[in-house]
């Protein structure tokens, strides 16, 4: 703590009970863990510093962005610190001709697009948090987001990075130059690790051109298998939007009774959010084409956005869905599980169905193109039997998400949420070339311990992928 | 603690998705979690849990709150942040004497007019040079202070005027504490936009202080016994409405819904800002052509607590000529917020800069705002960074480009 404060400064260095308490959770509150101390360095040597001093008396450290993230990832170990990197927001560079920006870890996802938005460009991942969250934190989850259906996930825009690595060295990963490429991709290991092999201080992402032309589509359903049958058969026609996404009726309610009201149908039992984006003559073609399938699949009603204003909001209350379920109750559990798209239909009624037996509150939003689910399970996390039902959902949820050929994550992470489903989708062989890996960046764990891949003993009770009903053989 | 308060309640709609956190002026410069809205709500649940004790970490924190309530306007889950922080900080707070005898005036016309006669003296007396050797408190306080107008411009307002033309309707105007001892002016330009527009303007005796900033520091029974007093004043059948030109007294007469047992409603709900009003009712109004460029930075207890973003910026475009352009950050608190500026100097003017950089970004030679405190605060910056730039509120600007009558 004097260690901290020596390098810091006292405004920097956090340790007041009541301020560290506030660092006992992120955005999944199921987990928490209050640490002894929170570090806010300002560069990439205060990194340094810190991370050394860390190594130096043996505290466990843990990166944090905005503490949006869903999966427990920046919660602190057990007497560990926080190395929050809020204050870490400078833009760096902006290089228009090679379109590319240079940033600090602690820079908002939107505000980077804001910033090129004058040259034509903008930064094309946009999980639903990107008004607050952070790069670092994105390229930590390697997030998604509505956008990522056609434009990629975070990889697909990080050309490289500046990391603090568990023993304070100082590694560059990655290559400025775009297509440029060399060596073992170090960048690719770093993308989604989840904060647990190295602390990125510096993030070179690739920059796009903004899109000619935009076409924001609303389509309403009276069932929600309606709804599903027309992803697939968008896609399976060859198309492929820039966002597909899917709203259930209580998530509607939600939203619009909040500030990210956004017009959507009161009456719909789910609607159906597509954009295009590309070309004006290819947008319009695909637009007919999608109003199409719309109609043949029995759609109730189908909308363009009026102008980009009117885009905006349909997005608004997309993003504003998670947090608009607090409407409902005080807490939220937000499952992230994929499956083919072509099991949606099946699929979402039966994740119904668990919610239904456990008796519990379910809202449904989500990447409907990538098949990446997101029930949003309301509950009362002061009632400890609540509680177990809940965590008992989310388990039957992935069980069946599994068994259909499915994934444990889309872009959530597994973090602390979702160690115990290592096993059901790895081997232990898997899971051991992992820890190695691990072990190579982060020998003595002393970065984010605990999270990602299962501790030993913890997992006994669960079962393999191959022994659940209905599992591929 | 009593655990089921409607502030507790309130507290249970936040699920911690943080969408708000950009929105926290206190966030965007100290970076930490304790320091933002959803850091502080979990920290204020946990202290009405008894889950962790108000430590003094913690109640500064709380403290630095400027209660803006931008977090408000970004919240999906519509969660009441100023109510929370209201009752936390009525039960957490320990005022110091200078803050008693401060707020004890502001509810006694004669207490602070005298005081205000005082102040005026000591800014004519040649004294002033002393106050560099002040702590710095007393320096900001002191420099914070605008010029007191002289005695003959703090004469209380007439108690009616006359709608010009026929009447279309009898409206209420509040004389404020603040605002009667530093803005009599504000307050007798928005009778005459008021009686321009055809209304019959009173201003009924027995009103007194909002009872804002009380509530901002966490008094809420001085509060409530000055809300009371206020609805009694204003509840005249023949009152349509209780026209506004102080955001936060507006937004505080509109708590009394809440904060009082009985009728406060009937206070609340005639509660209208200028803006909105002369939007809404200001057809007859006619203004003269402005060649000029002019900025609008946004109250705080305008934007966000009445949720009232267009109503000031359609007025202005009535204005011939008027090239009235955006300013980055106009949603975002300047520092001001109640007294804020003189509790917390320090980031009060780091937060203030920020907009001032904003406001030179828009080579603007005039800024409208229309809260007394918000007035004073860009004043300050703008005097000490030396621009020439004319703050004003909105009813000043307008009641000036009033054109005759035909």
């Amino acid at each position: 703590m004097q260690e901290l404060e020596r390098l810091l400064g006292r405004e920097r260095c956090l340790s007041g009970p009541g301020q560290l308490v506030a660092y006992e959770c992120d955005a999944l509150t199921h987990f928490k863990s209050v640490p002894v101390a929170v570090a806010l360095p300002q560069t990439t040597e205060e990194v340094q510093e810190v991370v050394r001093a860390c190594v130096r008396l043996g505290v466990p450290f843990t990166p944090r962005g905005a503490g949006t993230g869903l999966s427990g990832g920046a919660i602190p170990a057990p007497g560990g610190i926080v190395i929050e990197l809020s204050l870490m927001k400078s833009i760096l560079v902006v290089d228009v001709e090679n379109r590319l920006a240079v940033v600090q870890p602690g820079v908002v996802n939107a505000h980077l697009s804001t910033e090129v938005g004058e040259h034509g460009l903008a930064y094309a991942p946009d999980p639903s948090s990107q008004i607050v969250c952070t790069l670092g934190g994105n390229v930590a989850e390697n997030s998604g987001g509505p956008h990522c259906l056609k434009h990629g996930a975070t990889t697909n825009h990080i050309l490289a990075m500046r990391c603090v690595m568990p023993d304070g060295e100082i590694m560059d990963l990655g290559s400025p130059v775009a297509g440029g490429s060399a060596g073992l991709d170090l960048r690719g290991v770093m993308l989604g690790s989840e904060g647990t092999l190295g602390i990125v201080t510096e993030i070179t992402c690739r920059l796009v051109p903004m899109p000619e032309r935009v076409e924001t589509l609303l389509a309403t359903f009276d069932t929600m298998a309606a709804a599903c049958s027309s992803v697939s058969k968008i896609i399976a026609a060859g198309i492929i939007p820039s966002a597909l996404e899917a709203l259930d009726d209580r998530t509607i309610a939600a939203v619009e009774a909040s500030v990210f009201r956004a017009g959507y149908p009161a009456d719909a039992t789910a609607v159906i959010l597509v954009e295009l984006d590309g070309h004006p003559a290819q947008v319009a073609a695909e637009r007919r084409r999608i109003e199409a399938i719309f109609q043949d699949v029995g759609a109730i009603g189908i909308e363009a956005a009026k102008d980009a204003d009117h885009a905006q909001a349909l997005w608004k209350g997309r993003k504003g869905a998670f947090g608009a379920m607090g409407r409902l109750a005080p807490d939220l559990y937000v499952q992230d599980a994929v499956v083919p798209r072509s099991k949606l239909p099946e699929v979402l009624p039966r994740i119904g169905e668990i919610c239904d037996e456990l008796g519990l509150q379910l809202a449904n939003v989500f990447h409907a193109g990538e098949g990446n689910l997101h029930p949003n399970i309301s509950y009362d996390g002061r009632n400890a039997q609540e509680v177990e039902r809940v965590v008992e959902a989310g388990r039957r949820i992935i069980d069946l998400c599994l068994s259909v050929g499915g994934a444990l994550s889309g872009e959530h992470g597994i973090g602390l949420e979702k160690q115990g489903f290592m096993h059901l989708v790895f081997s232990a062989d898997d899971l051991e070339t992992m820890s190695r890996v691990r072990a190579a960046f982060n020998p003595g764990e002393l970065l984010n311990p605990g999270k990602v891949l299962p501790t030993p003993g913890a997992c006994a009770e669960v079962k393999p992928l191959h022994q659940l009903p209905g599992a591929p053989s | 603690m009593s655990s089921e308060t409607a502030a507790y309640l309130a507290s249970l709609d936040c699920v911690h998705c943080g969408l708000c956190i950009e929105h926290c002026p206190t966030y965007r410069h100290l970076g930490r979690e304790s320091a933002n809205p959803r850091g502080r709500i979990y920290l204020m649940r946990a202290v009405m849990e008894e889950r962790v004790d108000a430590s003094p970490d913690l109640v500064e924190d709380l403290d630095l709150c400027l209660v803006c309530r931008a977090c408000e306007s970004a919240c999906p889950s519509g969660v009441r942040f100023g109510e929370v922080m209201a009752e936390t900080r009525h039960k957490l707070r320990q005022r110091g004497w200078w803050r008693r005898h401060l707020m004890g005036k502001l509810s006694n016309r004669e207490k602070l007019h005298r005081l205000a006669g005082l102040l005026r003296l000591w800014q004519r007396s040649g004294l002033r040079f002393v106050m560099r050797i002040a702590p710095k408190r007393l320096r900001r306080l002191e420099s914070y202070l605008p010029e007191i107008p002289p005695a003959s411009e703090r004469r209380p307002l007439p108690r009616h005027l006359a709608a010009q033309g026929s009447p279309r309707g009898t409206v209420a105007v509040l004389e404020g504490c603040v605002m009667s001892v530093l803005f009599q002016d504000v307050n007798r330009d928005t009778m005459r936009l008021l009686s321009a527009a055809g209304y019959d303007v009173v201003v009924p005796e027995n009103q007194t202080c909002c009872g804002a900033l009380h509530e901002h520091d966490g008094d809420l029974d001085t509060t409530r016994t000055l809300l009371a007093r206020n609805r009694d004043a204003f509840g005249g059948p023949e009152i349509s409405a209780i026209v506004m030109n102080s955001s936060g007294c507006a937004a505080g007469m509109q708590g009394a819904t809440h904060l009082l047992e009985e009728g406060g409603a009937v206070l609340a709900d005639r509660v209208v800002d200028i803006s909105r009003f002369l939007v809404d009712h200001g057809d007859a109004l006619r203004f003269a052509p402005f060649a000029g460029r002019v900025t609008y930075d946004a109250p705080c207890h305008l934007h966000h607590a009445q949720r009232e973003a267009t109503a000031p910026l359609e007025l202005l475009r009535r204005v011939e000529d008027l090239d009235l352009v955006p300013m980055d950050l106009a949603d975002h608190c300047c520092g001001a917020a109640g007294i804020y500026n003189l509790d917390h100097p320090d980031l009060s003017a780091q937060i203030l800069d920020e907009k001032l950089d904003a406001l030179e970004r828009t080579g603007a030679s005039t800024l409208l705002t229309g809260n007394p405190g918000c007035i004073m605060q860009w004043r300050t910056g703008v005097r000490e960074r030396g621009l020439a730039v004319e703050v004003l509120h909105p009813a000043t600007f307008l009641a000036a480009q009033l054109a005759p009558l035909d």
